[in-house]
This record gives C-alpha cells, structure tokens and sequence, in this order.
C-alpha cells in the first residue's frame, strides 16, 4: 500500500530524489547542515528517496543517523534494497558496536537475500573472529539442525559465496574448516572458487587445521562452467595447491584474492 | 520481380517455377543468405569505420563492458538481405508483402534513429527516449490496424481481420473494433521483446528465425485453400506469398548469425531487433496466428516478462529484486553460466516453443 501511494504520488518527491542524487553524485560528500533533509528523506513515502538517504548517511559519514540505520536494517516492511543498502552503510561506517552486531546478526534471518548477503559482508567487515557468529553463519548455511559437514541447505548462491568469505575470515573450529570443505563443492563453480580462496585464507589464519584444509583443497571439484573462468579456476586452484604444499607460510593470499575479486581477471576481460 | 518471369512460360516452360512458392522461397533463402554472407564484411568494415560501435553498459552489477567497441547496427546486415531476396523473388502485387516490407522499414529506421543517437552520445543511455519510441510502435500499430480492420484496405473480409484465431480450437474470438487495441498492443509488445532479448551473441536471432519459420508454416498453411481446409483453418487469399518472405527473412538471419555467434564480429542493434520484432509481430497479424506468436516466441515473452517484473513490480512497485538480474539471460550470466551455454540452451528452448507452436496445427 506505502508502496503505491509512493508511486501514485513520484510527482511530489521526484524533486526530493534528484536532489539526494545530486548530493550523491557531488565529488566532495555535503559538509552539514543537511540533518533536517536527512530526516525528512528518511521519512519519505518513496523507497526510492530513503534509499538515497540512507546512502548518503554513509557518503557523510553521519554517526548521528547510525541508530536510523540499524532501524532501518530491522525494519522488515522496508523496502528490500533500503534494508540492503543499510546493511552495507553499516558496514562502510565501520563502527563495530553492539547494537550494530545484534542488528546484523538479526539480519542473516532476513527474507531478503541481498540484505543477507550485505549483512554477512558487514559481520566480516566489522567484527574479529567469535564462535557466536560462526555459529550463526553455520546455521544459515545448514540450518539449526545441520550438522555442519554435508548437506548445505541455503539455496541462493550469492549468499553461499558470501558465507564462504565470511567462514574464512570469522570461523576459527573444525566445524568452519567442514563447512569450507561442503562449500568447495557446491553445485556452483563460482561458490567452489570463493570457498577455494576462503580455506586458503582460513589455514593461513588457522594453521592447526592446515591438513583438513589441505585434503579439501586436494579434493576440490575444478570443475568451471564459466567460459575462459574454467582455465582461471584451475590454474587458481592449481596455485593454491602448490603454495599449501609448500606450507602456510608460502600461501600467496593477497595477490589470489586479488587475482580473484578483480572484475578485469575473470571471463569478462577476455574479448579485449 | 523474378515472379513476372512466370507470365513468359509459353516462350520457356521453365518458367513456371517462378510461380510457385517452393521454388521461389528456396531462391530466396539463397538469396538471402548469399548477400548477407557477401555483404557482411563490407557493413561490418563501414561501421567500424564510421564509428558505430557498441557502448559499454552495465546491468545491475554485471560487468559486459569486454563488448564495448564491438561494430553495432549489424541490422543493416539482416535488412539488406531481406530486402535483396524479397525485392527479387517476392510478388511485389501482394498486399500482404508490401505490409510487411513497409513494417521492415518502418521498425528499422526507428532502431537505426535510436542507434544512431547512442553512437552519437557514446551512451547507451542516451538513444531515443522511451515515450518517443512507444509513440513511433503505436503509431505504427494503428496504421496497420487502420489497413487491416477497414473494409477498403483490408486484405481480407472485415469480420475474418476482426477475429483473433486461437489455438486449439477451430472457432476464433470476435473482437470487433476492439481487436484495434490488441492489434497495437500486440505490435508493440512484439518489436520490444525481441528488443530486449537481444543481449547475447545470437541470442535474438536464431529465436527469432524458429518463430519466422512457425509463422511461415501457418502462412503456408492458410494461405492454400486446401490445407487450410483440411486443418479447420479459415483460408487466407495471398497469405502463402508470406511464406517466401518469411524463407528470405530466415536466409538473411542465417546469413547474420554467420558473423553475430560468439564471439561476434557485429551486433544487430536497435536496428535489428526492432526491424526483427516488427516484422515478426506484423507477420503473426498477417496470417492471423497472434497468440500462437506467443507460444514459438516463448522465449521473448520470457525475456520481456522477467524484465518486466523487475522493473515494475520488483524494483519501482516492491523496492526489491525479484531475479538476480533481468533479463534473464543476465540472471542466469550472474549464476556463473558461460555466454555460450545460455545462448544454445535457449536455443533449444526456443525450439521447443517453436514444436510446441506447430502442434497446434493439428490439434484443433
């Protein structure tokens, strides 16, 4: 209903919306004096509008909004991208506290996969290693009864890939080196490959689990279906292999992550 | 004009191959295809050099900028040889071919126009605006529908032209002057799917040649008196001349798909899809088979449909995705899926639909 009033009424805070975005878009983020704007454009019937606040809280870096924004992220009758953008404002704010862990943490739950996705982002970001939320992301992965090693139950792939880089980065027992392990063959080849570079980076952070790691990188599926990713993944994988046999110490993160996560390396710089 | 050649069969009995449609239609595949094929480095070598190239663009995060550059506005390519074997091997008399001739034109000077403007504005962005291009589709709708639907013009009898034919049963659905509504809706509808699906190399294309081929059967089929009544159809006069339109239509496509598979060498553009969609829309209106245009073109109305639903219902109406990415075709890109996997498994899709559409030739 708040959505169609919004959009029966876009005659009225179309002017609102272009004056967000052009803040937006300005070079430098709007020195102040903008909290009673921000107020109202949060308040705005048009999604639209409170997104592009909520974007803007995060260009200007305004702390004073940050309780807005946790609110906005548990607020489930807001719309989908706001909660998602709010997820990843948080994250870019970079305050680790804790009505922002709980918030996020309440936000894995969400029915929305791309607030899912930015609030696991955000816990990685934020916050160090803790078995509070490796638990959490072990149960979105396999449910509250899952046993943590076989099955996956989650079904969207962008979350799996983004718990996969979480795992690496906030799991530290043998449950988070199993779910690794599950993830690395995962019906799709770009969650094998995140999983990959996330047991790479969990034995570096964890070398009392370098075996296990090892074992699962031996046994990963190299499969690809992406066209030219499917040499990338193997001579990625290949790498991978031969900097764990040499130890952790030789493991080449930083420049496989980069080799990874850069939108020039993969399948869709080739046609150059 | 090779179609005149019949009238001399008393002075060379060979002649009379001009007059069928077999023989012609043949000839105009080759046709077709020869000069698409002849042709095709020469427009490709034109457009690069003046510049007409694809622009970048994004969409929604997935990255296809590898494609910028590449020589846009290959629907020149299609047109040519279209307009090559029709103008040889078509019986120009015909009404119904000088309609769909007039809708090759009429759509692709509208995609050339919007092409044009985004080479000019090195912009996606920026090529004709929407209401622009919706006014210039219904204008043309309702000139067809004018043509059509009026006792003067109309190639047929006025209450057949207000019947829409639908599939399965022998009796079709009178909608009076309101079939003038649905004539320019569907006619939109139509040049804007098949505008939509073309995002991947030969993807738009060989779609767009099963339905030209569905559309072909049907037309061979009412357009013959007696085929027509042995499958409950109403018969259609001049409706079979269709067929070596739509055989042309099919040559020239072939002949594009030769430098658009991937990697392609040339995209058809606005100029293409919209030409392709019109031609295609105007066809199933010509030989009375809309709704069956929506079962062979299932993939377009996926296509349009997925794109639809994200657009107004997902993100204007809701504020949320409903698909990863829309179209589909970039939904199932963003999964990991290789260009080529998705362009042949909606290939083989597409000739599902196209199967599935010819069947409904006999089950009535």
């Amino acid at each position: 209903m708040r959505a169609l009033v919004a959009v029966l009424s876009r005659h009225r805070w179309k002017g609102h919306l272009a004056e967000v975005e052009r803040l937006l878009a300005a070079e430098t983020p709007p020195a102040g004096g903008i909290g009673a704007k921000l107020d109202a454009w949060l308040a705005s019937p048009a999604w639209e509008v409170r997104n592009a606040a909520v974007k803007l809280i995060a260009r200007c870096r305004d702390q004073e909004r940050y309780a807005r924004l946790l609110r906005t992220l548990m607020d489930r009758s807001e719309a989908g991208i706001v909660r998602r953008n709010a997820a990843q404002c948080i994250g870019r704010l970079g305050l680790a506290t804790a009505p922002a862990r709980d918030a996020l943490l309440a936000a894995l739950s969400d029915p929305y996969w791309e607030v899912q996705v930015e609030a696991i982002a955000a816990l990685a970001k934020l916050f160090p290693p803790a078995e509070d939320l490796e638990l959490a992301l072990l149960h979105l992965l396999f449910g509250p009864q899952g046993d943590g090693r076989r099955c996956v139950r989650e079904p969207n792939f962008e979350v799996r890939m983004a718990a996969a880089f979480a795992m690496a980065h906030l799991g530290s027992s043998l449950a988070a080196c199993r779910a690794l392990a599950a993830l690395s063959g995962d019906d799709s080849w770009l969650v094998r490959s995140q999983a990959v570079v996330a047991l790479a980076h969990f034995a570096a952070r964890n070398p009392q689990f370098f075996h296990e790691v090892r074992h699962s990188l031996e046994t990963a599926d190299r499969i690809s279906e992406g066209a030219v990713s499917y040499f990338v993944h193997r001579d990625i994988l290949g790498r991978v292999l031969r900097a764990v046999q040499q130890g952790p110490e030789g493991l080449l993160i930083e420049g496989l992550r980069a080799l990874y996560l850069d939108p020039h390396a993969g399948w869709n710089q080739v046609r150059r | 004009m090779l179609y005149l050649l019949r009238h001399l069969e008393g002075w060379f009995g060979p002649f009379r191959l001009f007059g069928y449609w077999s023989f012609r239609s043949m000839g105009a595949f080759v046709t077709a295809l020869a000069v698409s094929l002849i042709l095709g480095p020469l427009i490709i070598r034109l457009l690069r050099r003046h510049g007409a190239r694809d622009q970048g663009r994004t969409f929604g995060g997935l990255n296809v900028t590898s494609k910028e550059g590449t020589p846009t506005m290959g629907g020149l390519l299609i047109l040519a040889g279209l307009f090559a074997a029709a103008l040889l091997w078509c019986d120009l008399a015909n009404q119904q071919v000088r309609i769909v001739l007039a809708a090759a034109v009429y759509f692709g000077s509208i995609g050339a126009l919007d092409d044009c403007l985004k080479i000019r504005h090195r912009s996606n962005e920026r090529g004709l605006a929407r209401h622009w291009k919706y006014a210039a589709q219904i204008a043309f709708g309702l000139l067809v529908a004018v043509l059509f639907l009026t006792n003067y013009f109309s190639p047929y009898d006025p209450r057949v032209a207000r019947t829409l034919s639908v599939p399965l049963s022998s009796k079709g659905l009178y909608l009076g002057w309101g079939y003038m509504l649905f004539l320019v809706v569907f006619v939109v509808l139509a040049s804007n799917s098949v505008n939509i699906t073309d995002g991947l190399d030969g993807l738009a294309i060989t779609p767009a040649m099963f339905v030209a081929v569905v559309l072909g059967v049907f037309a061979f089929v009412v357009g013959n008196a007696e085929t027509a009544k042995d499958l409950l159809f109403r018969h259609l006069p001049g409706c079979g001349e269709l067929v070596v339109f739509v055989a042309a239509l099919v040559g020239a496509g072939a002949g594009f798909l030769w430098f658009n598979c991937h990697p392609a060498s040339v995209f058809m553009g606005d100029t293409g899809s919209l030409a392709l969609g019109g031609i295609l829309g105007t066809l199933a209106v010509l030989v009375k088979q809309e709704i069956v245009f929506f079962i062979a073109g299932g993939i377009f109305v996926v296509e349009a449909g997925s794109s639809f639903i994200q657009d107004y219902i997902g993100l204007k109406l809701l504020g949320r995705r409903i698909f990863f990415r829309a179209p589909y075709h970039h939904s199932l890109m963003h999964q990991g899926s290789s260009e080529t996997k998705v362009v042949v498994r909606f290939w083989i899709i597409s000739a599902i639909f196209a199967v599935m559409a010819l069947a409904t030739l006999k089950l009535r």
